[in-house]
C-alpha cells in the first residue's frame, strides 16, 4: 500500500517535472502599440466562412482579402494582415471568436459581423473593447439603435430598401395585387414587413423555409390569389426554385426581390428563361467604370469566380480601414475617429461613404437601385426615388 | 488486439485508483477541481503546450477566446451530465435533449428582457428557479404520454418535441419574435472589487467559474441519486424493462424522474447561456446540437458520469481547438472546415474499437464483451 502510494506520487512528481520542462510561452511577438507606422497590423473579418450560410460569408471574405492584398503589393515594407473568425453563421459561437479578437492587440478593425443575429452578440463585446467595426452585410435596423460607437453599416438598412422596393411595386409596375412570401430569416422577414408598410394589405402572405426546395403550397395561394407581382423577401437559392416552380405553373407576374436575391447564382438555379423580367433592388448603384476593375481583379485572385453579394461592399469598406491605417492611425481609437469622420467615394461600388453618428450609411448616400434580368444578366434598371 | 491491452490498462489504473487511500483520492480530486478554476487564467493556460522547432504547439485555442471556449464547454458538459441521467442511467434514447435547453433559455430570455413580449423585466436570478421549473415540467409533460414507449420510437418523438420548438421559433414572430430573436438578456448579478459589474460582455471567466460551480453541484446530486434507490431502479429499467416491472420496480414513475431531472438540468444550462450570450434566436438551438450532445454521451460512456463529462468536454472542445491546428502545423489550412468529417471518423474508430464509449459504465463494458462473445462463431456441436 505504502509503497503503491509512494510510486503513484513519484510518478506524479516525475511527470509534473517533465511537463513543467517542456512547458513555455508562445511567442507573443512584438507588443503592437498605438506607435506611428505600426506595422504586421490585423484586419479582422468576422462571418460564416464554413457551414450553411458560408456561400455568403466567403464572397465577403474574398473581398476583403482581395484589398488586403492589393495593399500589401503597394506596401511591401510594411504590410496588413487578415485574421478570419469563422463564425459558422452560429450566434452561440460568436462570443468566444470576439473575445479573441478583441484579445489580439494587433486587430484594429473589423469587417462584419456578417449576419445580424451574430452582431447582436459579438457587437457588445467589440463596443467594450473599443474596436471599430464596419459591417458589409447586417442590415437588420435596430442594430444602430443600441448606441454601439463602434458601430459602422456600409449599406443601407432594411428600412431603406424595403420602401423603396415597395414604392417600385407601386408607382413602377403599378400592381393592384401583390403577394408577399418571405423566407422567416431576420433580412427576409424585416424586408416584406418594409415593403408591406407602402403597398397596403397585400393580395396574401405565406412563408416558406430557408432550404426547403418544393414549393408547391405556396405556388397554388400564389396563383389563386390572381396577383401579378410577387414581392420575395429573402436570398437567391429559395427565391431562384420558388421563381422555377411559379412559372412552371404558368404564373405570368413579375417578382421583386430584395439584394439577397441580387446574385448571378439566382439566375443559374431559376434558369435564364424563367429569370427573365424580375426586378431585383439593391442598396447600391450600377456598375461603375471603377467597377470594372473589381470584378476582373476579383476574378484573377479567385480563380474565376464572380463576385457573389456584397463582395464588392467588403472590399471598398476594407479600403477604407487600410486608408486609415496608411495615414498612421494605428490604435484602434484612431481608426475609429477616421472612420467616423470618413468621407470617400468607394472603387467598387460607387458610393460615397460617409457615416452618421449611430454608424448607418448617411441616408443621402443610400440609393436604392432597381435592377432587372435580362437575357440571363442583371443590368441596371432606374434608380428608384426616395419619395 | 488494442481492445484487451486497453481494458487491461484501464483495469489495472482502476485499481491502482480504487486502491489508494480515500485522502489521497479526495487531495487528487481536489487538486483536478482547482486546476479546472485557475484553467481560464491566460498566466496559467499560456503555458499549456511544447515547442515544436520553431513552431509552439499549443494545447489551448488559438484563434477563439480559451476563456470563452471553456464556457461553451462546460455548457456542453453539463447538457451531457443531464442528457446521461436519462440516455445513460435509465436507458430512454431522447433525440430532443435540446428542446428542454431551449426552453430554459427562453423562458430566461422572456421574463428578462426589455424588448421580450412579456415587458416583465425580471432580474437574471429571479428567472433561473421559473426557467428550471418550466423545462422541468415540460419534461413531465412530454414523458407523460410518450414514455409509454421504447426505444427508437421514444426517440423520434423526442425528436419532433426538440423540432417543434425550434421551427416554432424560426417561423412565428409571436412569442419568440421568429429569427430576429430576443436581445438585451440581462447579466447574472454581481459587483467585482473595482464596482464593475462581475459578469461583463468581454471577460468570460466569470461565466465559466459560475458554470463549473453549477456543474459541481449537479454532479454531487446526480451521483447521489444514481446510487440510491432511485438509481438502482433506473439500472433495473435499463437492464430490462419487463423484468424490472415484474419484481415490482414502478418503471413509470422513475422514467419519468429521469425525464424530468435531465430536463431541468438542461433548463438550467439554458438558463446561464441565455444569461451569458444576452441575445438568443432559434439558430442556436438547431438539431445537429441535440445529436451532438448523444454522441457525447455515447462516445463518453453512457451510464458513467465521468464518460459524460469527458465525452461533453471533448466533442465541444476539440473542434474549437482544431480552428487553429492549421497555424500550429505551419500550413495554411482551416482544420475547422473538416471538423464534422473529424468528428465523424472519432466516432467510427470508437465504435468499433469502444462501443462501450472511453469511460465506460461497468456493467454496459461487461454487456458488450458478452455480445462480443456471441458474435464469435461457437464450434459446432456434434450431433447427438
Amino acid at each position: 500500500m505504502r509503497q503503491k502510494l509512494a510510486r503513484v506520487l513519484g510518478g506524479v512528481a516525475i511527470g509534473a517535472l517533465v511537463f513543467s520542462g517542456a512547458a513555455c510561452k508562445a511567442d507573443s511577438g512584438s507588443e503592437a502599440g498605438g506607435g506611428k507606422g505600426a506595422c504586421d497590423l490585423k484586419i479582422g473579418f468576422f462571418g460564416p466562412l464554413t457551414g450553411d450560410a458560408a456561400g455568403l460569408g466567403i464572397h465577403m471574405r474574398n473581398g476583403t482579402k482581395l484589398a488586403i492584398d492589393q495593399y500589401n503589393k503597394d506596401n511591401a515594407d510594411c504590410k496588413v494582415n487578415l485574421s478570419e473568425y469563422d463564425s459558422q453563421g452560429d450566434p452561440a459561437k460568436a462570443p468566444a471568436l470576439a473575445q479573441q479578437a478583441v484579445g489580439d492587440t494587433k486587430v484594429v478593425g473589423i469587417i462584419g459581423p456578417a449576419f445580424s443575429g451574430e452582431s447582436e452578440v459579438a457587437d457588445p463585446i467589440f463596443d467594450e473593447a473599443g474596436l471599430p467595426i464596419i459591417t458589409p452585410s447586417a442590415t437588420r435596423p435596430s442594430l444602430s439603435t443600441k448606441n454601439w460607437k463602434i458601430f459602422h453599416r456600409g449599406v443601407g438598412n432594411d428600412t431603406s430598401q424595403g420602401p423603396a422596393a415597395g414604392r417600385y411595386i407601386k408607382n413602377v409596375l403599378k400592381a393592384d395585387k401583390v403577394y408577399v412570401v418571405d423566407d422567416q430569416s431576420a433580412y427576409g422577414a424585416g424586408l416584406v414587413d418594409e415593403v408591406k408598410k407602402v403597398i397596403g394589405t397585400p393580395a396574401g402572405q405565406d412563408k416558406i423555409q430557408v432550404k426547403q426546395t418544393n414549393f408547391s403550397a405556396v405556388v397554388t395561394k400564389i396563383q389563386s390569389s390572381g396577383a401579378n407581382v410577387l414581392f420575395f423577401g429573402g436570398y437567391y437559392t429559395e427565391a431562384g426554385l420558388l421563381l422555377k416552380q411559379l412559372k412552371g405553373a404558368g404564373w405570368k407576374g413579375t417578382m421583386v426581390a430584395g439584394d439577397g436575391v441580387n446574385d448571378a447564382n439566382f439566375i443559374k438555379v431559376a434558369g435564364e428563361q424563367v429569370a427573365e423580367g424580375t426586378i431585383l433592388t439593391c442598396p447600391c448603384a450600377p456598375a461603375t467604370a471603377a467597377k470594372g476593375t473589381f470584378v476582373t481583379d476579383y476574378k484573377a485572385a479567385f480563380d474565376n469566380a464572380e463576385p457573389g453579394t456584397y463582395a464588392d461592399v467588403s472590399y471598398d469598406i476594407t479600403k477604407i480601414m487600410l486608408e486609415g491605417i496608411k495615414a498612421g492611425k494605428t490604435s484602434r481609437a484612431d481608426l475609429l475617429s477616421f472612420i467616423n469622420s470618413y468621407n470617400g467615394t468607394g472603387g467598387a461600388t460607387g458610393v460615397t461613404y460617409k457615416f452618421e453618428s449611430n454608424g448607418e450609411l448617411d441616408p443621402a448616400q443610400v440609393i436604392v437601385w432597381a435592377f432587372k434580368v435580362n437575357a440571363g444578366k442583371v443590368v441596371p434598371d432606374i434608380e428608384i426615388p426616395k419619395a | 488486439m488494442t481492445a484487451t491491452v486497453d481494458k487491461k490498462r484501464t483495469s489495472v489504473l482502476k485499481g491502482r485508483w480504487a486502491a489508494m487511500p480515500k485522502p489521497v483520492r479526495m487531495t487528487a480530486l481536489a487538486a483536478l477541481v482547482v486546476l479546472l478554476y485557475i484553467l481560464p487564467n491566460k498566466w496559467f493556460y499560456e503555458y499549456l503546450g511544447f515547442p515544436i522547432g520553431s513552431e509552439y504547439f499549443a494545447l489551448y485555442t488559438t484563434r477563439s477566446d480559451f476563456a470563452g471556449v471553456l464556457f461553451d464547454t462546460a455548457v456542453f458538459v453539463l447538457l451531457a451530465v443531464g442528457l446521461n441521467v436519462v440516455v445513460g442511467f435509465a436507458g430512454l434514447l431522447d433525440l430532443g435533449y435540446f428542446g428542454f435547453y431551449a426552453l430554459g433559455a427562453y423562458t430566461v430570455a422572456l421574463l428578462t428582457s426589455p424588448e421580450s413580449r412579456f415587458g416583465t423585466n425580471w432580474p437574471w436570478l429571479a428567472a433561473v428557479p421559473i426557467a428550471v421549473m418550466v423545462a422541468m415540467v415540460s419534461g413531465v409533460i412530454l414523458g407523460g404520454p410518450t414514455l409509454r414507449l421504447r426505444g427508437d420510437y421514444l426517440a423520434i418523438v423526442t425528436l419532433g418535441f426538440a423540432e417543434m420548438i425550434r421551427l416554432y421559433a424560426a417561423r412565428q414572430d409571436g412569442l419568440l419574435q421568429g429569427q430576429r430573436g430576443i436581445p438585451a438578456i440581462p447579466h447574472p448579478p454581481g459587483k467585482g472589487s473595482d464596482g464593475k459589474a462581475l459578469f461583463g460582455v468581454v471577460d468570460a471567466r466569470p461565466y465559466y467559474w459560475l458554470m463549473l460551480t453549477l456543474i459541481l453541484v449537479v454532479l454531487l446530486l446526480i451521483r447521489n441519486l444514481a446510487n440510491s434507490r432511485v438509481g438502482r431502479a433506473w439500472v433495473a429499467i435499463r437492464e430490462d424493462e419487463d423484468a424490472a416491472e415484474i419484481m415490482g420496480v414502478p418503471t413509470f414513475k422513475y422514467k419519468l424522474w429521469a425525464f424530468a431531472i435531465g430536463a431541468a438540468v438542461a433548463g438550467l444550462t439554458g438558463a446561464v447561456f441565455a444569461g451569458k450570450q444576452t441575445f438568443i434566436n432559434s439558430d442556436q438551438f438547431v438539431l445537429e446540437s441535440s445529436i451532438l450532445v448523444l454522441a457525447a454521451v455515447i462516445l463518453g460512456g453512457a451510464g458513467n458520469i465521468k464518460g459524460a463529462i469527458l465525452g461533453g468536454a471533448i466533442t465541444w472542445y476539440l473542434p474549437e481547438w482544431l480552428r487553429g491546428v492549421g497555424d500550429l502545423i505551419g500550413v495554411n489550412f482551416d482544420a475547422a472546415e473538416y471538423r464534422i468529417l473529424v468528428f465523424g471518423l472519432v466516432v467510427i474508430v470508437m465504435m468499433i474499437f469502444r462501443p462501450q464509449g472511453m469511460v465506460p459504465n461497468r456493467r454496459r463494458a461487461a454487456e458488450f464483451a458478452d455480445r462480443r462473445k456471441e458474435a464469435v462463431p461457437q464450434e459446432t456441436v456434434p450431433n447427438e
